[in-house]
């Protein structure tokens, strides 16, 4: 039987018009997935994943095509599919006679093999649900009657089912992120591929989306025998359900192996920039061995525990959270969009100063809304809040609230509109009529607590990802707002990243900032967050310490809240081993319980946080 | 945007669906109009709009009541879809300037008319105390209770109280005005009689031409019109092309509003700056704007090229033409009628209610 994708020898560099070129993004790619096979792509941003799924559908080189006669400049080798050539640059003979580069093979992976982008909103094309999974079966040209069927079916099968009496009326913006994801895999169902494509399909999607998207694929695989290749940060979920693991780094895939064999590397996976999973880095930093190796799931973390002896008095308890003057105080907020939805139902919370709190709760729970209120950016709400002490009802408030609470965006290229690096952080000073010398010294100041000082005369646009993202903070916190609020600080974001931003928000804590950060990611809620305010169809569910949450698994369970597997290994532990045991909720506790040595407070990372300086050697127990 | 967005699945039961524009009630007359019947609608209401309001004096000048006429038309399709509210919450405020552009324009751009001239005051040298101060006193409490804002809803009440000023006549009965405060020296300009009826002509005109063309954004969905494209001959991806670029006008919107919050944020309310400020903002979300749009529109052609829409060789339409119904041929015989008056017949609306001295 043919591979299902194939790659050989590829080579690609997207064209560039001007300037000297790009580097090529793919560097002599060998990689083969058998049919029925789930292989996962890991790397760090900018490692060459898109790309790599874009090659595998013709997209490269076939849409962004190079100039005419530069084809080798830029592509070099072969991919396949199903046995068949998709893209070759070969010799051919042109009408004149004469021999010239150009591609050869079946342009098109449609319908054989499907691909999933991250951003669910930008694959809907059509105004409605029904047209939307029909769409590539009406390409197909299929009869009518048939197309309908499909789609149906392929709505059933991705859990969509319910909604089909009413799909010709249903918009996409009707549809949470984990529906849409579904409706996109729908789509491509009705086309009855081979092979699936999916470019981290659930980085933008709430926990609830993440379970129901993987659910769907689960059951792909299972029933319809499909080949998956999953582009994925997660390891978790590679985990639980990939075969093979491939990482990639600058455009060369540098590793390629089992599951197990990849993840229990921890070394490997930080050289490139990549989270090894919470029982791998415990496993490693504590000195677990599970059948030779450092275990890599809750499993053979259970097991590799039941050999070790935890001393969980090493485990610093939680101290007094931090109570100063109350600085937010939401009372029975209600809100209500234009549409009619009820985003609030009676909300109530304080935050002190100097706290440290984590928003969390799935999309449409109303924690961005509650944010946006505070932070003054929507108005007209029932109920009272109060920011320092003044009320938000008093329209004049409201209008200079974000001098004291800034809120950065979840997207940094929504909030980027200056062509200068500086005039983008004085662009809020000024609007504050600071005088000029205030202006430039408070821009210098911020730019360097964010160390963009060296990129002061840069346009914006040049900037990497990760540096645009420091760029929105840096403009916020020249404002000097008491209160930051912070929206998804992480997604999206590579492990590197990910450190990068929340050891710059843990330092501004502990310089005196009050940080709110609303979030899905629930690794750092458990590594960095003292406190969690959880919310759930516009009310506040739970409010208090972070280990209080993790430790209740029946909350979990009935919020659809995937805790990080540190907290699942703790479950576990106290279910099969030792009821009496401690709920230990990072890799930190868990570490300095197996190692002793430096006492683990949570809620403040020390050196044993996640990180590649912190990768100490196995040393056996 | 989180609205909404949970509770779509569990709502079985639907009662209005989205437009390129917000959204619709399901069941109405309107929302079984074909696309093509709207179109129409568009074409005939703003070529008789034109041809009424331009008229020339020497033939009975523009005329209003049958400018009226196709207002009202169009005003109660657009009642009869649900869809009103919509255009006072929001394009109403936007072509509300523009239409007192258009009236300001022909007023007093306009002196080469024949006939009569009238004098409008830019000032009247006094303040009234009357019926218009009743009426602009009222209409600022309703604006403030509204939105809880005083310049705006000043500046509204204002111009409308200006503008009741301007013809000498209106102020002059016992009811209207009870006492005059002298204020200022009085300033006035001579324009012809004409030139307000002109005005008031191409005023509603306008607004026809304004309104019918939102009848069909906030009535319409992308198959429809996909659809109508296919029954016209037009090829099947260029009716698709056209059909996704009204389908990206919310996405467009809402990327728009993230935009503009990142500014508030940063204290672009507190400035309190001027109109050229504000312009000046408007035009830096021009940047992260495009930038998002041509991201989209890569990614689109990415999602197409995937499902093999560059590849197909024959494309079945699915659920994509829709017939011509009775409600469209209702529509259409008005339209007909509405024709054959105005053009074939060359009759006018304000025959019978032609007002005194204008005839």
């Amino acid at each position: 039987m043919p591979p299902a994708v194939e790659l050989i020898d590829l080579w690609w560099r997207y064209p560039s018009y001007g300037g000297e070129g790009y580097q090529y993004a793919l560097r002599g790619i060998n990689l083969r997935v058998d049919e029925g096979e789930f292989l996962a792509v890991v790397g760090p941003s900018g490692a060459g994943k898109s790309t790599l799924c874009y090659a595998m559908v013709g997209v490269i080189p076939h849409m962004f095509s190079p100039p005419y006669g530069e084809e080798p400049e830029h592509f070099r080798g072969e991919v396949r599919i199903e046995g068949e050539t998709l893209t070759k640059l070969e010799m051919v003979e042109d009408p004149s006679g004469a021999r010239r580069p150009a591609f050869t093979g079946r342009k098109y992976a449609a319908p054989t093999a499907g691909l999933l982008l991250q951003d669910p909103e930008n694959q809907f094309l059509r105004m409605d649900l029904l047209h939307e999974v029909a769409f590539g079966a009406e390409l197909m040209g299929l009869p009518e009657d048939e197309i309908e069927g499909r789609a149906r079916e392929a709505m059933e099968i991705v859990g969509l089912g319910s909604l089909s009496p009413i799909a010709h009326l249903v918009h996409p913006s009707e549809l949470s992120g984990g529906q849409k994801q579904r409706a996109a895999i729908a789509s491509f169902l009705a086309m009855r591929p081979g092979i699936l494509i999916l470019d981290e399909p659930t980085s933008d999607l709430d926990p609830m989306g993440k379970l129901e998207v993987m659910g769907a694929i689960d059951r792909l695989r299972r029933e319809h025998d499909l080949t998956i290749i999953l582009v994925e940060h997660n390891p978790e979920v590679i985990m639980g359900h990939a075969d093979r693991v491939a990482v990639m780094d600058r455009g060369e895939i540098v590793a390629v192996g089992d599951v197990e064999e990849i993840y229990s590397d921890p070394d490997l996976l930080r050289g490139h920039g990549l989270y090894p999973s919470d029982v791998a880095r415990i496993g490693q930093e504590a000195g677990l061995r599970y059948g030779g190796r450092i275990p890599i799931s809750v499993e053979e973390g259970l097991e590799a525990l039941r050999r070790a002896r935890p001393d969980f008095s090493r485990v610093e308890p939680d101290g007094e959270p931090a109570r100063g003057e109350p600085v937010i105080e939401v009372e029975g907020v209600h809100y209500r969009y234009d549409d009619g939805t009820y985003a609030l139902r009676g909300v109530d919370f304080r935050v002190h100063d100097g706290e440290f709190v984590g928003l969390i709760g799935q999309n449409g729970s109303g924690k961005t809304t509650i944010s946006k209120l505070i932070a003054g950016i929507y108005g007209k709400f029932k109920g009272d809040i109060r920011v320092m002490g003044a009320s938000l009802r008093d329209r004049k408030v409201a209008e200079r609230v974000p001098l004291h609470v800034g809120y950065v965006f979840q997207n940094p290229d929504h909030q980027i509109f200056m062509r200068r690096v500086y005039d983008e952080v004085a662009y809020g000073l000024r609007n504050l009529r600071l005088p000029s010398g205030e202006v430039d010294a408070r821009v210098r100041e911020a730019l360097g607590r964010v160390g963009l000082m060296h990129k002061v005369d840069e346009d914006p646009v040049f900037l990497s990802r990760g540096e645009r993202r420091r760029l929105t903070v840096a403009s916020i916190i020249a404002m000097r707002p008491r209160v930051l609020v912070v929206d998804e600080p992480t997604t999206g974001q590579d492990f590197r990243m990910t450190e990068d931003i929340m050891s710059l928000l843990s330092q501004l804590n502990r310089e005196g900032s009050t940080v709110i950060v609303i979030t899905h990611d629930m690794s750092m809620v458990a590594e960095y967050l003292r406190r969690v305010i959880v919310m759930h169809f516009g009310v506040v569910v739970y409010d208090g310490p972070t280990r209080g949450f993790f430790s209740d698994e029946g909350l979990l369970r009935s919020l659809s809240i995937n805790p990080p597997m540190a907290v699942k290994l703790s479950h576990a532990y106290r279910r099969s081993v030792d009821p009496g045991a401690p709920a230990l909720i990072s890799v930190r506790e868990w570490v300095a319980a197996l190692k002793g040595g430096s006492r683990a407070s949570p809620g403040h990372p020390g050196t044993a946080a996640r990180g590649p300086a912190a990768a100490g050697g196995p040393t056996g127990i | 945007m989180e609205a909404g967005t949970s509770e779509a699945g569990r709502r079985l039961e639907k009662r209005s669906v989205r437009t390129f524009l917000y959204s619709m009630r399901i069941g109405t007359p309107v929302e079984r109009l074909h696309t093509i019947t709207k179109v129409a609608l568009i074409l005939v209401l703003s070529t008789l709009a034109l041809h009424m309001f331009n008229i020339p004096v020497e033939e009975g000048g523009p005329d209003l009541v049958g400018l009226a006429v196709l207002l009202l038309i169009v005003l109660a399709l657009l009642g009869a879809a649900r869809v009103a509210r919509y255009l006072v919450t929001s394009y109403l405020v936007l072509a509300l300037p523009v239409l007192l552009g258009i009236f300001v324009w022909w007023l007093y751009f306009n002196r080469g008319l024949p006939g009569p001239g009238m004098q409008l005051y830019l000032w009247p040298g006094y303040v009234p105390l009357g019926l218009s101060t009743v009426v602009l006193a009222a209409a600022l409490a309703i604006l403030y209770l509204r939105t809880r804002s005083v310049p705006g809803p000043l500046a509204a009440a204002l111009i409308l109280w200006w503008l009741s000023l301007m013809p000498p006549a209106l102020d002059e009965s016992p009811i209207a005005s009870w006492a005059r405060i002298p204020f200022g020296a009085a300033v006035a300009v001579d324009v012809p009689r004409w030139a307000l009826v002109v005005a008031v002509a191409k005023v509603l005109g306008f607004a026809v031409m304004i309104y019918s063309t939102f009848l069909l954004l906030l009535t319409t969905r992308d198959a429809e019109v996909a659809g109508a494209l296919r029954q016209l001959g037009v090829p099947y991806r260029a009716s698709f092309y056209a059909s996704l670029v009204f389908r990206n006008l919310d996405t467009v919107m809402a990327d728009y509003t993230n935009i503009r919050n990142a500014q508030v944020a940063r204290g672009a309310m507190v400035a309190r700056s001027g109109p050229l400020a504000r312009l000046a903002d408007l035009a830096r979300i021009s940047v992260p704007l495009v930038a998002s749009m041509i991201r989209r529109s890569v990614e689109m052609g990415i999602a197409l090229y995937a499902r093999g829409f560059y590849s197909a060789a024959r494309i079945t339409e699915y659920r994509e033409r829709r017939p011509f119904t009775y409600v469209d041929w209702a529509v259409v015989a008005l339209l007909a009628a509405l024709v054959v008056f105005d053009v074939v017949l060359g009759y006018r609306f304000d025959s019978m209610l032609r007002l005194a001295g204008y005839g």
